[in-house]
């Protein structure tokens, strides 16, 4: 089962090409990487994704819904910036989560939350930039949504906090719905996606599988980062 | 729609919360100073005080206005837009129930300032007798008219309902036209000028044609100026919508 189609869509900003004729398909139970420098049109292609972003021309689908407020039930979505609203305690962000999101499970919340290491009566105002992105994490992972995108899940976070990710990553991944990954850590990714989309420019100048690109190249997805954006 | 409401007041309450409890106690202590101080007579130090309080009272009405502003601001393109265009509630039911909400807070805060202007004049020896006497002459007059008093209520809500409407699309449309605030206030405060210049010409048009009118507690009303306050309305509120939904990016 496709879960998001993508048809040559781009995206301008009056006189700049932000992205240019990008073409994806996920599948259920996959997860992708999407690796590009900054400026590559990265966020762009995930916010359109979202639905935060109109995109100019092309085709979005999600589980054969073109782009709306319907899509916007069947995404969960993880910014690269902070989103939530100072004066909340981590237990208001749930509620809000519970309240407008239909597919937020409590209870992979809370485990979720054990496991970064919080507790519902925090404050938001009062967390650090490493407490926040675990956060937000956790509330995205917690909503068995048919798509999850993650815009760097793992920028401006120390070592131990980047394991905490990962695992909530893996604990919070179902074989019922797909991920789309963003991150400059490439490494940190490489043994667990399984399709891989290289962003230049705008445009997709790479793609495929991840295994058969490594055997292909004999190179890891980080070397092969390098020596594509190198040039 | 409910659970829109409930999220719109949360967010009310969170802001309002330490303004409104602030407000209270300054007010709590101007009457208690006063009324301590109050012998009769009139001194510079009891107008200052006097002064002090009427500015809590007119803070009363703006504070909700350009929360209203600002909140709306924040909403379509601050850092918590994420989560506010992430939600997967068409658009037209976001921006009711922004408009419910804000119409609701202002009305509250009009009834909290003239609470606190009745209960200013009882410290000055306005009796609780002529206030309970006037309180009951209006009341005998809205119940000689409620026609009037329900429709005089209705064209208040409406008229305030349309003013933060206006407000509303003259963000959005300067959010699409540009996200950076420097260039977008500047642009919405261009688009609301205009948009009334335009409203009152239009309004001064309609006036020349002969139609039905209707009397208001002394004020006479047309009805195809009430009609084309209507069709305005709806079509603000119709334009908003569908800018927010395929037109606002965060």
């Amino acid at each position: 089962m496709v879960i998001l189609e993508v048809e040559g869509l781009s995206k301008k900003y009056l006189s700049k090409q932000a992205l240019k004729d990008i073409n994806i398909t996920i599948e259920k139970g996959k997860i992708v990487g999407l690796f590009g420098p900054n400026g590559s049109g990265k966020t762009t292609l995930m916010k359109i994704v979202a639905g935060l972003i109109q995109p100019t021309g092309g085709k979005l689908s999600i589980c054969e819904h073109n782009l709306g407020y319907i899509t916007k039930s069947l995404v969960a979505y993880l910014p690269d910036s902070d989103f939530l609203y100072d004066w909340m305690k981590i237990e208001d962000a749930k509620k809000i989560y519970v309240k407008f999101f239909d597919d937020f499970n409590t209870q992979k919340f809370n485990e979720l939350l054990e496991l970064m290491q919080l507790s519902c009566n925090m404050k938001v105002k009062s967390l650090s930039k490493g407490m926040k992105e675990k956060l937000s994490i956790t509330l995205t992972l917690s909503r068995d949504a048919k798509l999850i995108v993650l815009d760097e899940p793992l920028s401006g976070v120390d070592p131990i906090a980047r394991e905490q990710i990962l695992q909530a990553i893996l604990k919070g991944f179902s074989f019922e719905s797909s991920m789309l990954i963003t991150s400059h850590l490439i490494n940190e990714f490489e043994n667990i996606i399984d399709e891989v989309y290289y962003l230049k420019e705008g445009q997709i100048i790479l793609s495929g599988n991840v295994e058969m690109i490594k055997d292909e190249r004999h190179k890891t997805l980080d070397e092969l980062y390098r020596e594509v954006f190198a040039q | 729609m409910k659970k829109l409401l409930s999220f719109e007041l949360l967010k009310k309450w969170k802001t309002y919360k330490i303004a409104l409890i602030s407000v209270i106690i300054l007010q709590a202590i101007l009457m208690l100073v006063s009324r301590l101080t109050f012998d009769n007579k009139f001194d510079i130090a009891l107008g200052f005080i006097m002064f002090i309080y009427v500015l809590t009272i007119m803070l009363m009405f703006c504070f909700p206005l350009i929360e209203i502003m600002y909140r709306y601001n924040k909403d379509l393109s601050g850092k918590q837009s994420v989560l506010e265009l992430s939600i997967p509630i068409i658009s037209w039911k976001k921006v009711l129930a922004k408009l419910i909400v804000s119409v609701g807070c202002i009305g509250f805060f009009i009834l909290l300032a003239l609470a606190s202007l009745i209960l200013y004049s009882a410290v000055f020896g306005y009796s609780s007798e002529t206030i309970s006497s006037d309180f009951i002459s209006l009341f005998n007059q809205i119940i000689a008219a409620p026609d009037k008093f329900i429709i005089g209520l209705i064209y208040g809500v409406f008229t305030l309902a349309s003013f933060i409407l206006t407000i509303y699309f003259c963000i959005t449309l300067s959010k699409v036209i540009s996200h950076k605030n420097k260039i977008a206030v500047p642009i919405s405060i261009g688009i609301f000028i205009a948009y009334n210049v335009a409203l009152w010409f239009i309004a001064q048009q309609i006036n020349k044609i002969p139609a039905v009118s209707f009397n208001l507690w002394g004020s006479n009303y047309s009805i195809l100026a009430s009609v084309f306050d209507i069709v305005m309305f709806a079509l603000v509120f119709v334009g908003t919508s569908w800018l927010v939904e395929n037109k606002i990016e965060s």
